[in-house]
């Protein structure tokens, strides 16, 4: 098992690697979502540094975008990457086409439900595959059971991804009512009759990602997890300290006690278990 | 640019309907099975429903489509390969498809594919990937620009294309909203979604109340575009919508891709498309990104089901009487706009009724039953009656 997270800066992805973690590392135009777009030269520098990396290419690409796509894919091969997590299948192709050698994992958030799916995914090369959040513990120890050596990422911590669209929802809704609205900062909504809420956000790519404002804690399901390769920590959000202190609390599974779960638990404003434990749901109407 | 190289697809929520669609000028429908559709609340079709509608079709050369569009859980897929053994056995002409394990099945027992709007297939490289994969056709994602899907077909042009043209869209993009499932526990990539992006939410600050839901779509003035761009098929959604809905919707398009270069087609379509329309439309994604003009904001209420709507003709009539199924109640001396693919739209009045038995009778007041009714007009092919 490895912890993967997004360093916040290149000073913090040298103190994750010293702790083991696998670092996700993305830039604006090509990923989104993420909690921090590197510049082309602070990228380099953490590929010059060795550390292990995954480059998050996760954005939904558009036909125009592919020509840029095919030159940033061989400009990365170029540069030593080994490791792309992608959510497009064209990323898929290019590199296929251009012989580009990567480790791949496929991380679609909400498509791979099954063991099926899963099995499908070995046979055209892809390394890892991560499972949407919305599995039930039960469906989860089955995946595990009815695979073959491919690996698995799940989301062991912080928001969750609910939905993306290519409208500018925030943008929209501040020009029709004539409100100033930074759409690129946390916006925050919450359906009439529920508790809980849905926090929005923009991106270079110009698309709205909403996600759960509470954070999925997954540390009391170390049965399940243990047989997983990569916990991902998503710290959207999230400042270096938070990230920082979760995954050093993830690190001491399945020797965490109670008082140090007690203090995961605090470092969130709001958080529930997910899918992994369903009887409590935040969006339960009040 | 050739109406016959094009294929109007249309949504069969029940026989009904299916064959309403057929008559009314679609090439080719798709429809929902028992098992691993989306849209899990209508009324879908059992085997001996596939049976029937496959029969009725390939008499008049249309293809039936069946959507298996769902995301598999492990639950889902032990009975995937018999059950898609029968539809091939019916004379499914393909399957709607999107999770990569029942593609693979599809593929073991020789079934062709399409692939759903639920992959989000934006590029022709993803294209490209489940053309690989044995489908002859991929649906695009509803996000796709009308100038991305013509360089999609230029840079990949060895496989079709389907393009939504009509109905409601998600505000997402498909395949990856996961909102009803969080909400109400309800999967969205199962057939349960609880069109939770249609909802109220409070923003925070002090702003008016938040909301998503997009208008539909109408690309009636674009038609001709796509098909000079070579787009194979053209999708209306709603396999919910009502029987008027279908005939009308369909036999608008009908008529606009049969008059090529003939405005006035557009404009009497277009007249057609609002009598149907349930929710305000735009060309949404079609010409760019949209913006808050294409969305609902405040209180939305949807205009309620017309019921203007008063009968159906069964094509079957002599000189003198018109058979009809019944949908709404009328009386003698009901001024009536009847309306169909091959018709112009037209003025008449009922001046005879009688049931079915052939005796005369004043008002038709059994909605679903057959009567028949004297006209002027001689209706050629099917049509559908509205009250002026």
């Amino acid at each position: 098992m490895k912890i993967a997270t997004y360093p916040l800066s290149v000073a913090h992805a040298k103190a994750l690697s010293e702790k083991g973690v696998l670092l996700l590392v993305g830039q604006n135009d090509y990923a989104t979502r993420i909690p921090k777009t590197f510049s082309d030269s602070e990228l380099n520098e953490i590929i010059d540094l060795n550390l292990d990396i995954e480059i998050v290419l996760n954005k939904i690409f558009h036909e125009y975008e592919l020509e840029s796509l095919k030159t940033y894919l061989l400009k990365l091969h170029n540069s030593g990457v080994k490791r792309i997590r992608f959510s497009d299948l064209a990323v898929l192709v290019i590199s296929e086409e251009n012989d580009l050698k990567f480790e791949f994992n496929y991380d679609p958030e909400t498509l791979v439900t099954s063991w099926g799916q899963i099995n499908f995914w070995e046979k055209n090369g892809i390394e890892t595959v991560s499972v949407a959040r919305e599995l039930y513990k039960s469906e989860l120890k089955e995946i595990v059971e009815n695979i073959g050596n491919i690996k698995l990422n799940i989301q062991v911590h912080g928001q969750q991804f609910v939905m993306q669209s290519r409208r500018g929802l925030v943008t929209n809704y501040a020009n029709n009512f004539g409100y100033k609205i930074d759409p690129k900062t946390p916006f925050s909504i919450c359906e009439e009759s529920r508790v809980s809420g849905n926090t929005l956000i923009e991106d270079e790519c110009g698309t709205t990602n909403m996600f759960t404002s509470y954070d999925l804690i997954a540390a009391k399901h170390y049965d399940v997890l243990k047989n997983f390769d990569y916990w991902t920590i998503n710290n959207v959000f999230k400042s270096i300290e938070w990230t920082n202190a979760v995954v050093d609390m993830y690190m001491k599974l399945p020797d965490l006690s109670e008082d140090e779960y007690f203090e995961l638990k605090k470092l969130s404003k709001e958080s529930a278990e997910g899918y992994l434990d369903p009887s409590i749901n935040p969006y339960e109407r009040k | 640019m050739n109406e016959n190289n094009v294929e109007l697809l249309a949504p069969a929520g029940n026989i009904e309907k299916a064959k309403a669609a057929i008559d009314f000028g679609a090439n080719a429908i798709y429809l929902g099975a028992k098992k691993y559709s989306l849209r899990a609340r209508a009324s879908n079709f059992g085997q001996d429903e596939i049976k029937e509608i496959v029969e009725y079709a390939k008499q008049r050369n249309v293809k039936v489509y069946v959507a298996a569009n769902i995301i598999c859980h492990n639950g889902d897929m032990h009975d995937a390969k018999k059950y898609f053994q029968m539809l091939k056995e019916c004379g499914v002409d393909s399957l709607i498809i999107a999770d990569p394990f029942l593609i693979e099945v599809a593929n073991g027992i020789g079934m062709e594919i399409h692939i759903s709007t639920q992959q989000s297939i934006t590029n022709s490289k993803a294209a490209q990937f489940w053309a690989s994969h044995g489908a002859t056709r991929v649906v695009t994602a509803r996000e796709v620009t009308g100038q991305e899907l013509q360089k999609m077909i230029k840079n990949y042009p060895d496989v079709e294309y389907e393009y939504f043209i009509h109905g409601a869209v998600c505000i997402a993009y498909s395949g990856r909203c996961t909102m009803s499932n969080h909400f109400s526990n309800r999967d969205s990539n199962r057939g349960g979604c609880a069109q939770s992006c249609r909802w109220m939410y409070n923003a925070d600050g002090p702003y008016e109340r938040f909301t998503m839901s997009a208008k539909d779509s109408s690309l009636h003035n674009e038609i001709w575009d796509l098909m000079k761009n070579g787009v194979k098929s053209f999708k209306i959604e709603g396999r919910m919508k009502s029987l008027h809905y279908v005939a009308t919707v369909v036999s608008a398009y009908r008529k606009i891709i049969n008059s090529i270069g003939d405005e006035m087609a557009v404009k009497e379509s277009e007249k057609e498309l609002l009598k149907a329309a349930n929710r305000e439309t735009d060309t949404n994604f079609y010409h760019s990104v949209p913006g808050h003009e294409t969305q609902f904001y405040g209180e939305i209420n949807d205009k309620q089901p017309m019921q203007d709507f008063i009968f159906i003709t069964d094509g079957t009539y002599d000189d003198e009487m018109l058979e009809v199924t019944v949908k709404n109640n009328f009386k003698i001396g009901q001024s009536i706009e009847l309306f169909g693919p091959q018709i112009k739209n037209s003025i008449d009045t009922v001046t005879e009724i009688r049931d079915s038995d052939m005796k005369s009778v004043v008002v038709a007041n059994k909605p679903m039953s057959k009567m028949f009714i004297k006209i002027k007009t001689k209706i050629k092919g099917n049509a559908i009656g509205r009250k002026l």
